[in-house]
């Protein structure tokens, strides 16, 4: 029996090395989508304004462009396939730091405002979990997950993967500084595969405007304009040929103008004429480099209006 | 409910703490209800199947033990066209109207098909074979009708077992499960060495392994001849380590309990013929297949036609027993076919104490054929199936080609190179085994296995897969 203990013990010592081991390194990444992650939890730097959203903010929102345009410190924490239920954590942590007068422009696409039944990448969240507010959001899409990933002993180890490795190993051997912006260009031009994918699927492409994730997203609003912080919903560009119909649009836009009446700008970019050019996407919610750059643009516009 | 899920580990403690504190008059009852929640986990409603197969074979059992043999037939064929009505209606219905529309195509008479949608009961052909052999011993005299309904649900549906196997006979598991011993350390440390030589089998081996075959077999025209000759390799490893993996840990959840399950798998890979292959491949289906298929039809003795016939049904009908497609009819023609081009050819197997030299070629021969087989088994469809192994024998060869799966559909390097190195791993700890290696045994000792817990942290894949197994 008493063997059996010291190798029981043995065993545990272990893990928990490897365990506390990978939660530390995963913690220090600087870029990647994870070093965006690690910024908002682990650091306090100040920015004027921010761009939180899925993909379609993280490769539309040219940050360095806005900043300079506003004479102002921009960053964009768009995180790709994150969508406000599963990011919400994070910018529920982020407000908790950010001084009034701050700009926070929420990026929504279509799909922007669902209600995710996974977890997206969970396995470049398993290291944040002791984070009140992120454990919070992330329970509710995927509770077993999320519970056994922060309280069963060990169960975190069998979460990380060769994703995290392949992350950590990066950042080991590169040593890459801290970026100054989060924008991702798209060097793309349109893929014809997937736009024939796409368009025999009309029926299909919906928007989406869960009242869940709506009263989240009013509850962190409702958070921010305590603060004097300022908020801007952006409803990126959609690209829409002829034929092209959506369905639950109307539902997706009277939801976020909805918000206008606590005093949040709403931008539309949905019906902008932009959406129209098929060179600038390349599929139907992506804006390429060429289109985020002109989106940027217009973004900027706007904000001056 | 999958053994490599979390949930597994809290019903399994549950099962034994409540097991452990249950008197032991009604411990059939406390496992009774613990089989009956594992499989309503799945899915609640078929539990009824697996009810009605247990009182129709309860009652014919019964019946036939009243009944001089001459009189039991009648029961023995309702206990029998039941339990393959069962599998036919869940499983089978629509692969035949589509054979029968098909046929009917071709001789251009008007047919409409029916459509029974339906989802597939896990592990039908498991539980219903593992009835059915009851019911047909009972009839033969090898055993006696239980009496005990409770008991005889528990043999039925026992959840170590239930849904992938081994398929045990009432002979050697009736007598297990009716002694609900106490729970002892000496099991425990057995069972949980069977349980982590399980779990490494299963997550680290197959789930790494079926990455790349995944990403190879679900789309063969994008990939080269090599690409495709690995990726079959590959399969030949991963279903092997998935379904002895989900064995050993049966048996070793077994084991906890003090019920010993049959050995399922023999180190089916270090064979020299394929009939020695099925030996050692699923034990438990292949003399399933012998006793109640082979032998009724008349064996060996008989003409050399006529057995030549009896062996390609029995595979014929094992393939089809592994799924309602043309993929496994096809594997289970090539092995039988393969049997008899042995017993044509004369070929003889098992030779330990042949040479090196000519073992290897036997073994690799061997080797060769059950990748054959593999091919169809794995194929998506049967023109998927002979456009692979079209490409292998036609299309050029270079290495550069096994990389190419890298970077789609989430296969890294890193997956390539562990899934060569794991596999080196359980052909050197087999041979070992096979060959009596003493100073490379391992299994027994404690720091190994607390390695094996380090390697099933480390190592392994845990995205929820199934075992290959359950869809049978």
């Amino acid at each position: 029996m008493k063997t059996t203990i010291k190798y029981v013990l043995a065993v545990a010592l272990v893990l928990g090395v490897f365990q506390y081991s990978i939660t530390y390194l995963m913690k220090t990444i600087k870029t990647h989508e994870v070093g965006k992650i690690n910024r908002i939890l682990f650091s306090d730097e100040k920015f004027d304004i921010t761009f939180w959203g899925s993909s379609t903010t993280q490769n539309h929102f040219n940050d360095s462009l806005i900043g300079a345009q506003l004479n102002k410190k921009a960053f964009n924490f768009g995180i790709n396939g994150t969508s406000i239920d599963q990011y919400q954590g994070l910018l529920n942590h982020y407000l908790d730091r950010a001084d009034s007068g701050e700009i926070v422009v929420i990026g929504l696409d279509i799909h922007g405002l669902v209600k995710r039944k996974a977890l997206y990448q969970s396995y470049y969240y398993i290291h944040t979990l002791s984070n009140p507010y992120l454990f919070q959001a992330l329970k509710n899409i995927d509770f077993g997950y999320v519970w056994k990933s922060e309280f069963v002993p060990f169960y975190k180890l069998t979460q990380y993967g060769k994703h995290n490795l392949t992350v950590i190993k990066k950042e080991l051997v590169k040593k890459p500084k801290l970026p100054k912006f989060g924008f991702y260009p798209q060097f793309k031009s349109w893929q014809s595969k997937k736009e024939a994918r796409q368009d025999g699927e009309i029926a299909l492409d919906s928007a989406y405007a869960n009242v869940q994730v709506i009263t989240n997203l009013n509850q962190i609003i409702d958070k921010g304009l305590k603060k004097g912080i300022q908020f801007i919903i952006v409803a990126t560009p959609l690209f829409r040929n002829v034929d092209r119909k959506v369905k639950g649009i109307e539902t997706f836009e009277k939801s976020i103008f909805a918000l206008e009446q606590k005093g949040v700008k709403v931008f539309n970019f949905i019906n902008h004429k932009i959406c129209m050019e098929k060179d600038l996407f390349y599929n139907n919610t992506h804006l390429n480099n060429t289109g985020a750059n002109l989106f940027s643009e217009l973004f900027f516009e706007k904000i001056i209006e | 409910m999958l053994f490599n899920s979390f949930e597994f580990l809290l019903f399994f403690l549950l099962s034994l703490a409540t097991y452990a504190v249950t008197p032991k008059k009604f411990r059939w009852l406390q496992l009774l209800i613990f089989s009956y929640g594992f499989y309503m986990w799945w899915n609640p409603k078929y539990i009824l199947l697996i009810v009605v197969s247990t009182l129709i074979d309860y009652w014919c059992s019964l019946q036939m033990g009243k009944l001089p043999k001459v009189k039991r037939k009648p029961f023995l064929w309702l206990s029998i066209l039941s339990n393959l009505g069962i599998l036919f209606a869940f499983k089978y219905f629509n692969f035949f109207a589509d054979a029968a529309q098909n046929i009917s195509t071709f001789l251009n008479i008007s047919y409409s098909k029916p459509f029974f949608e339906v989802l597939l009961p896990m592990g039908i052909s498991f539980y219903t074979f593992q009835t059915m052999s009851f019911s047909i011993d009972v009839y033969n005299d090898k055993i006696k009708p239980e009496k005990h309904l409770g008991i005889f649900a528990l043999y039925v549906s026992y959840f170590p077992q239930l849904v992938a196997g081994p398929i045990e006979r009432a002979s050697h598991l009736l007598p297990q499960i009716k002694n609900f011993h106490a729970i002892h350390w000496s099991n425990i440390s057995i069972g949980f060495r069977w349980i982590i030589l399980g779990l490494i089998k299963k997550v680290v081996i197959a789930d790494r392994l079926a990455l790349y075959t995944d990403s190879v077999y679900n789309n063969p025209s994008n990939f080269g001849a090599l690409t495709l000759v690995l990726a079959t390799m590959f399969f030949a490893f991963q279903i092997y380590c998935d379904f002895s993996g989900y064995s050993d840990i049966a048996v070793g959840v077994a084991r906890f309990f003090n019920v010993k399950l049959m050995e399922n798998f023999k180190m089916p890979y270090f064979s020299t013929s394929i009939s020695e292959f099925w030996k050692r491949w699923h034990i438990s289906l292949s003399t399933w297949f012998r006793d109640y298929v082979y032998i009724p039809l008349g064996g060996n003795r008989t003409v050399k036609w006529k057995w030549y016939y009896n062996l390609f049904v029995t595979f014929l009908i094992s393939g089809l027993w592994h799924g309602a497609n043309w993929t496994f009819v096809i594997w289970g023609a090539l092995h039988g076919i393969f049997l008899i081009l042995a017993i044509v050819f004369n070929q003889k197997g098992e030779e330990k104490n042949t040479s090196t030299f000519k073992y290897l070629i036997k073994n690799i021969w061997v080797f060769m054929l059950v990748l054959l087989g593999w091919v169809f088994f794995r194929a998506n469809s049967v023109n998927e199936g002979f456009y692979i192994v079209k490409t292998i024998v036609s299309s050029s060869w270079s290495i550069s080609q096994i990389f190419t799966p890298i970077g789609s559909n989430n296969v890294y390097n890193l997956d390539l190179m562990l899934s060569c190195f794991w596999i080196l791993g359980l052909l050197f700890f087999e041979a070992a085994y096979f060959f009596n290696w003493n100073r490379f045994k391992i299994a027994n000792k404690p720091a190994m296995i607390s390695i094996g817990v380090i390697i099933i942290f480390l190592f392994g894949v845990f995205e929820s897969k199934q075992f290959i197994y359950f869809q049978f």
